[in-house]
């Protein structure tokens, strides 16, 4: 009775109930506050490197919008897969890159994470009242060939957090 | 004794219906659990994990536009620039995308599927990745996919299809010639 008693305590129905509780605690922690994820993919390098595990602070958003320079989660048809990119510019700001320099409402808008701007080039655009722009920092990469652009407010649903491989000096 | 046997019997009687429930359930499925089964299946054949013959590729080329209506639409902008309208261009698109590729891995994530009151069509959303190995090359993409089922007589279809764009790309710059 020994390895029983190790495993399950003296009182296993106590055990069972405070394992029960942990784990409902544990579900409903990672479903509305904390979430642990994998990155797959180069588009947020050098800051978040492929393969890193990250923690989503997905109730960040509640109660403020994001922000200018945060790294924020997208959602797609669920919560399963997301993307990660940056916010680069927030609602109600015309938008544009000029041989890899972001520029909004016609001043040049400095971004100190990034290691080499690429050379992407767009047409101005004016941001709806729902619609932020988003990026990764991996821009070296042709223009075609990065997922980059306008995103509705809906779609976002939580913040970078965490993340393994994370350079604290370059924040 | 007796009240042992018969409280197995009781057992052995639930356990058997039960089991009934459960297979007439996976036997007969929902509409909806029928084309999440399709489009699994569909995910299923448009895996390449090794070189193929012809005949094989042409077979599973056949078999996905057969899950298609004939006058199937599907359309993408990004990151795969695609417009189709039939299911002989599927069929065409799917042997020239195999030839192109060595491994070609598909996964579905969150998927949810709708089926209209009249139970004549159903929409489904879901999230396609996609990882793509060209030898030499490799590529892998995670996209939200919408997708409009229609009933036909012998079974549903997929009518239309198109990549969502959750993330709308910037416009380029107007070029004067």
């Amino acid at each position: 009775m020994k390895w029983q008693h190790w495993v399950l305590g003296r009182q296993p129905g106590r055990t069972l109930l405070r394992a029960a509780a942990l784990g409902v605690l544990t579900a409903l922690v990672g479903r509305y506050i904390v979430r642990p994820f994998r990155v797959v993919g180069t588009s947020m390098e050098p800051t978040v490197r492929d393969g890193a595990w990250g923690l989503g602070y997905v109730a960040a958003y509640r109660w403020k919008e994001p922000s200018v320079g945060e790294i924020v989660m997208i959602r797609l048809a669920g919560d399963s897969v997301m993307y990660l990119k940056r916010v680069l510019a927030v609602p109600g700001e015309t938008v544009e890159f000029r041989e890899g320099e972001l520029w909004v409402n016609g001043e040049r808008r400095p971004e100190p994470y990034l290691r080499t701007n690429g050379n992407w080039t767009t047409a101005p655009v004016r941001l709806g009242p729902d619609e932020y722009l988003v990026a990764g920092d991996h821009r070296t990469v042709r223009q075609s060939a990065h997922l980059a652009g306008v995103v509705r407010r809906e779609r976002i649903v939580g913040k970078l957090w965490q993340w393994t491989g994370r350079n604290l000096s370059a924040q | 004794m007796d009240r042992q046997k018969s409280q197995r019997a009781v057992i052995a009687v639930a356990l058997v219906i039960g089991s009934g429930v459960v297979a007439w359930w996976w036997i007969r499925p929902s509409d909806s659990r029928w084309i999440e089964r399709q489009l699994m299946q569909l995910c299923r054949l448009a895996e390449k994990n090794s070189e193929e013959p012809m005949i094989v590729a042409a077979r599973r080329a056949d078999r996905i536009a057969m899950m298609m209506t004939e006058d199937v639409q599907l359309n993408s902008t990004q990151p795969w620039a695609v417009s189709i309208s039939s299911r002989g261009e599927v069929r065409r698109a799917v042997l020239e995308t195999r030839a192109m590729v060595r491994r070609l891995h598909v996964s579905i994530d969150d998927l949810q599927t709708e089926v209209t009151a009249d139970r004549l069509a159903a929409d489904q959303r879901c999230t396609i990745r996609v990882r793509v190995d060209g030898g030499g090359w490799s590529d892998a993409q995670a996209r939200e996919l919408a997708l409009r089922w229609r009933r036909e007589p012998d079974g549903w279809r997929i009518a239309t299809a198109h990549l969502v764009d959750v993330i709308r790309a910037l416009p380029l710059p107007n070029r004067s010639d």
